[in-house]
């Protein structure tokens, strides 16, 4: 039994090496590729469209409309990083169902990538929305004295982000490993099921606390007088409090 | 160590691909999609909203149409109304004026038959009662009647006052023609004889012309006496005439008292 895919290599050269991980990411890549080649080869703009038009429209659009509701006021900028990161890691936990696979979100290593994935789109983001100034005047926010801990909170969130999913998912294929080499029958079917829900409710809780940071990043110049401000005042209080663990625990 | 850092930057590396990669094939083509479609609804319900506004318009300047029409029909209606009411008027004054002016001629046609077959029947009562008369009288009292009413004829004769006869002695003589003797029936040589005596002496025998007699039906019953358009006359007539006006009152009121039961 493996705690993570990363230790089943498959090829290896020096310290390039061809793992159970990567090899997994790439099938779900080519799969969501093609899958979204195939659909949008032939795009309908007419009032009737075909199913699978119809499917993906529903997951762009309620990606979209998700990013809005957090307080993004163009969605349609962030919308690449973010539905990726949702697609992924609901593909990735989806595929538990497939007899001998291994989630790539089980892997400490993928969980952290998208973390600090997220960790370099966030400071991204924010100066290209406020600039650079702009964007480094939000670590004095409220006052100056809170830049040690704006710091510490931009740091221990994304090693929140990577643990917390990789904690799920890995725990998720651990409990399903165990019970299948002790009750065999019917209760891992159970926990499969259990492991499908927790690994969707992650994939969203990882995409939108992401969206959060991002909205948080961009969205601090909204807080001075005469502009808007678009984020739910509970999410931008727990984005900028450097205490994500209390919205994402699970 | 859980961490593999070559995992990790190959992950990261992933990651940015499959973002690039659905960027491409996926969120740009699904987004222009549903915009283009959303565009050409948005437009479709423009030009929608754009036909109904125009159908709103149209159908409010039918409205006025049909309103002025409304009003022009009503307009004609009553105009045409009151021109049939004028030329009922009208026809009716006519027809009145036709029904007095046609009723009056019958009236009147009626009235002169009336009179026509008054005068016809009261001719033909005065012979039938004379003739009724003549026949009685002379079979019950033996009475010749023609001599009576010479007699009658004399009597008014010789009763006409001093300046009535002087009157018709002037005549008589003026006039220098025989005075004409009328009678409904041939007179018998005695009366003739009796009345050309009457005459002598009313004429104070200045009567060199004589007397001539004519016949006339007409008389009924009578004899006169005519000279130079003086007239002295007695006829059963009257009493015939008497009869008649009774006879015609008794009518009156019968037709009055059938009316009124009616």
């Amino acid at each position: 039994m493996h705690l993570t895919p990363d230790q089943i290599v498959l090829w290896q050269h020096g310290v390039v090496k061809l793992n159970s991980t990567i090899i997994t990411t790439w099938a779900l890549m080519l799969v969501l590729t093609i899958g979204s080649w195939l659909v949008t080869r032939k795009l309908s703009t007419n009032i009737k469209i075909s199913q699978w038009q119809n499917l993906l429209e529903i997951i762009v659009g309620g990606v979209k409309q998700q990013i809005q509701d957090v307080g993004l006021a163009e969605p349609e900028k962030y919308l690449a990083f973010l539905g990726t990161l949702f697609l992924f890691i609901a593909c990735s936990n989806l595929c538990t169902l497939l007899p001998f696979y291994e989630p790539p979100t089980g892997s400490l290593s993928t969980t952290a990538a998208l973390a600090i994935s997220v960790f370099v789109a966030v400071p991204v983001f924010g100066v290209l929305e406020s600039g650079v100034y702009g964007y480094l005047r939000t670590y004095l926010e409220p006052t100056w004295l809170m830049l040690p801990f704006n710091i510490i909170s931009e740091l221990t969130r994304t090693l929140a982000l990577a643990v917390r999913l990789f904690g799920n998912i890995m725990s998720g294929s651990m409990i399903v490993a165990i019970l299948l080499s002790i009750t065999p029958l019917i209760f891992p079917i159970f926990m499969t099921l259990l492991g499908l829900l927790t690994g969707m409710v992650q994939a969203y809780i990882f995409s939108i606390l992401a969206t959060v940071y991002i909205a948080a990043a961009t969205q601090t110049q909204g807080e001075r007088p005469g502009t808007h401000d678009f984020a739910p005042s509970s999410k931008r209080r727990e984005a900028t409090s450097g205490k994500p663990g209390t919205a994402g625990a699970s | 160590m859980l961490i593999d850092w070559f995992t990790v930057v190959a992950q990261v590396i992933n990651f940015l691909i499959l973002v690039w990669l659905l960027q491409r094939f996926l969120y740009k083509p699904i987004v222009n999609a549903m915009r283009t479609r959303e565009q050409k609804i948005a437009s479709q319900l423009r030009d929608a909203e754009n036909q109904k506004s125009e159908a709103e318009a149209e159908s409010l300047k039918l409205r006025i149409a049909h309103d002025e029409l409304e009003g022009r029909r009503q307009e004609l209606l009553r105009e045409a109304e009151g021109e049939a009411e004028t030329l009922r008027q009208q026809l009716k004054e006519e027809a009145r004026h036709e029904i007095k002016t046609v009723r009056e001629k019958w009236q009147q046609a009626l009235r002169d038959e009336q009179g026509a077959f008054r005068a016809e029947l009261g001719k033909a009562v005065r012979q039938e009662v004379f003739s009724i008369a003549t026949s009685v009288l002379a079979d019950l009292a033996g009475v010749d009647v023609q001599g009576r009413m010479a007699t009658m004829f004399i009597r008014r004769l010789e009763k006409l006052s001093a300046e009535e006869r002087m009157k018709l002695s002037l005549f008589v003589t003026a006039d220098g023609k025989a005075p004409v003797i009328r009678s409904a029936f041939e007179l018998s040589p005695a009366a003739r004889e009796a009345i050309e005596k009457a005459v002598a002496e009313l004429v104070a025998a200045d009567n060199s012309h004589g007397v001539r007699y004519e016949i006339t039906p007409d008389l009924v019953g009578g004899i006169e006496l005519t000279a130079n358009g003086r007239k002295v006359s007695w006829s059963i007539s009257d009493y015939l005439l008497s009869m008649e006006q009774r006879v015609q009152q008794l009518a009156a009121h019968r037709t009055k008292t059938h009316d009124q039961v009616e």
